[in-house]
């Protein structure tokens, strides 16, 4: 086993591990991998004692103290599982061989000349080689390099080849994330931790951010999912060759190209079709897209439908359902049914006057009514307990209201175990990347969700409660998820007051 | 376009239909073929979710007929069915004969799916 370093972008901290755990899933090693938590990564005090409330606050630029920092240390049995990290993991900019890290040059110097670890950088000696000297939140004073670089003559180089060097030794100095302004070189010296190592791989990864960049595609809409995130999203769904994955809120489009990417044959559905064929009536615009990023031909087809009156003949079918389901801000988040909540849908069809059957028309358009996220969300996670194969993987985006959000207003049910909950923060409000997986075999017992109407039930419980002269607040005296009617908290500021009187209100819809 | 694959996985979505509601039935269809890469493992993986008998007669009733009445007992690792396979689940595609929209109906509803 050898250590490696891994150097993470600064964004979507809480994305890093999820995908590189999946990452390391999909090609066998995930047993076998060692992870640091990031709290146990070294650090320095270099007092050797903590300040004393007074120096904190006298120091004009206090350290931030929930600033990520960017590594971890990994074990892995061999260097071809750090350089398939580096090329799938979008959030990975490098990975290094460590050989050393401490506190101060002197401590390191001394380990690195410790024969164990001599062994590891000795039969680089006559390889052509360069050096790369760095630093996280901070710069270099001019001539500083220089002397780090000094530091370590007693290694012996034989050759040094700035172009086209056989081996990059890099070493860096990690500081505190300081904020405010300052003169750019002040705390020169102070790092938290210097490493030293071998640059195994560049992350290549993130240049597929570039590639599938929304603005340069050939189809996509407002609600198009961003190029990173679907891949990241790609990621969790350890999308491959060979598996088969769906999206039952296809949209666009957008996660189905990703997927596509990585291997796996792809299907969608959106109770829209216009989203996915487009505007143009020559071609569908979902296949312009496929075609663009050469995955055309694991698109096996995107179909329109209602999740609720689904037409699938079975269940576990699928390696993972990915998603990004309709939160009722921007897309209309709506299930076919009647407006008039309780109301059930008409059984014969609607005949015109002319004889005609309404639904036949092409201009014919269900009716609809909203679908409330929190329905929505715990419809969606049994559904997935049917639809995907033992061992399959949900991967969604739930919108969270960030001040009342708790972990158990995710929406599980038995038979999927939480993965993975990365939150994606955008200050009062938040999205959160679940991944859930089967636990439970695809015996008969995992029954195709019913998609009752839960809304109505909320509002018999109301009726049911007040005739009985009982609290209505929470009939049942369930916990309202805070992302109950994201809706409306999302188009109100999620302004306090509004959402306590909605959550009453809420209960009675 | 509808790929064999898509056809075989659906059934009539009324709610409460659950018997005699596959396959679906299509007329006025015309073969078409769309590429789709070759994975064995693939095929491998899904090849225990087919309905052979529905596969079959659709393919036929198209007027493709490479595909056997009853799977090889080696289907798995025959090389050879593994190819037809490919080609009549992902490639084969009912397409409408005019330039409208493919109906297919459930065998017991009156109502009709279109794609």
């Amino acid at each position: 086993m050898v250590l490696y370093l891994v150097h993470f972008t600064q964004t979507h901290e809480s994305f890093r591990l999820p995908e590189l755990t999946s990452i390391a899933e999909i090609h066998g090693f995930r047993e076998t991998m060692k992870i640091t938590p990031p709290d146990e990564m070294p650090r320095n005090d270099r007092k050797g004692r903590k300040k004393t409330a007074d120096e904190d606050r006298s120091s004009s630029f206090p350290a931030s103290p929930d600033a990520p920092r960017p590594f971890i240390t990994v074990e892995l049995e061999s260097e071809d599982q750090a350089k398939i990290l580096a090329a799938r993991c979008v959030l990975i900019k490098a990975i290094y061989e460590l050989w050393a890290h401490a506190p101060t040059y002197e401590l390191l110097h001394e380990l690195n000349r410790q024969p164990a670890v001599e062994a590891l950088w000795k039969p680089y000696r006559s390889t052509p080689f360069k050096m790369h000297v760095t630093a996280i939140h901070h710069t270099f004073p001019a001539g500083r390099v220089n002397e780090v670089i000094r530091g370590f003559s007693y290694m012996d180089f034989e050759r040094v080849a700035m172009d086209d060097p056989g081996v990059v030794l890099w070493i860096c100095e990690e500081y505190e994330l300081r904020i405010g302004m300052r003169p750019k070189t002040e705390g020169d010296g102070e790092f938290i931790q210097v490493y030293f190592g071998r640059l195994v791989a560049d992350g290549t990864a993130r240049s597929l951010i570039a590639h599938f960049d929304v603005k340069k595609r050939a189809y996509f809409g407002t609600t198009s999912m961003e190029a990173e995130m679907s891949l990241i999203m790609a990621n969790q769904a350890r999308a491959a060759p060979g598996k088969l994955i769906y999206d039952p809120f296809v949209g666009t489009g957008s996660l189905l190209y990703t997927c596509a990417y990585f291997g796996a044959m792809v299907f969608g559905s959106d109770i829209d079709g216009r989203q996915m064929r487009g505007k143009d009536p020559t071609s569908l615009g979902v296949m312009r897209a496929a075609s663009q990023y050469n995955v055309a031909q694991r698109i096996l087809d995107c179909a329109t439908f209602d999740i609720t009156y689904n037409p699938w003949r079975t269940g576990g079918l699928f390696d993972a359902i990915i998603t990004d389901p309709p939160y009722g801000v921007r897309a209309g988040a709506k299930r076919i049914g009647s407006s008039i909540l309780g109301r059930p849908l008409n059984p014969e069809p609607r005949v015109l006057p002319n004889g005609v059957a309404a639904h036949t028309k092409p201009t014919y358009i269900p009716p609809t009514r909203p679908y409330e996220i929190s329905d929505l969300a715990n419809d969606l996670v049994e559904l997935a307990r049917w639809l995907l194969k033992p061992g399959g993987r949900l991967v969604f985006f739930l919108p969270t209201v960030t001040d009342d959000y708790s972990e158990v207003d995710l929406p599980l049910c038995e038979g999927m175990s939480l993965v993975a909950n990365s939150l994606q923060d955008f200050g009062k409000w938040g999205r959160r990347l679940i991944t859930l997986e089967k636990v439970v075999g695809n015996d008969a017992s995992v029954e195709p969700p019913s998609f009752v109407d839960h809304m109505w039930n909320r509002r018999e419980q109301q009726a049911l409660a007040e005739d009985n002269g009982k609290d209505t607040a929470s009939p049942g005296g369930h916990r309202v998820p805070a992302h109950r009617r994201f809706r409306d908290k999302y188009f109100m500021g999620f302004k306090r007051e509004e959402s306590n009187s909605l959550d009453a209100a809420t209960n009675a819809s | 376009m509808v790929r064999l694959i898509t056809h075989n996985l659906l059934a009539c979505h009324v709610k409460g239909c659950d018997s005699n509601n596959f396959p679906l039935a299509f007329s006025d269809a015309q073969l078409e073929i769309r590429e789709a890469e070759f994975n064995a493992e693939f095929l491998k993986g899904f090849f225990p979710k087919i309905e052979w008998k529905a596969l079959v007669d659709s393919a036929r009733q198209l007027g493709d007929v490479s595909l056997p009445e009853t799977p090889p007992a080696d289907a798995l690792d025959n090389e050879e069915f593994l190819k037809a396979l490919h080609h009549v689940l992902l490639e084969v595609c009912l397409k409408s004969l005019d330039a409208g929209q493919l109906r297919m109906t459930s065998p017991r509803s009156t109502y009709k799916k279109e794609r």
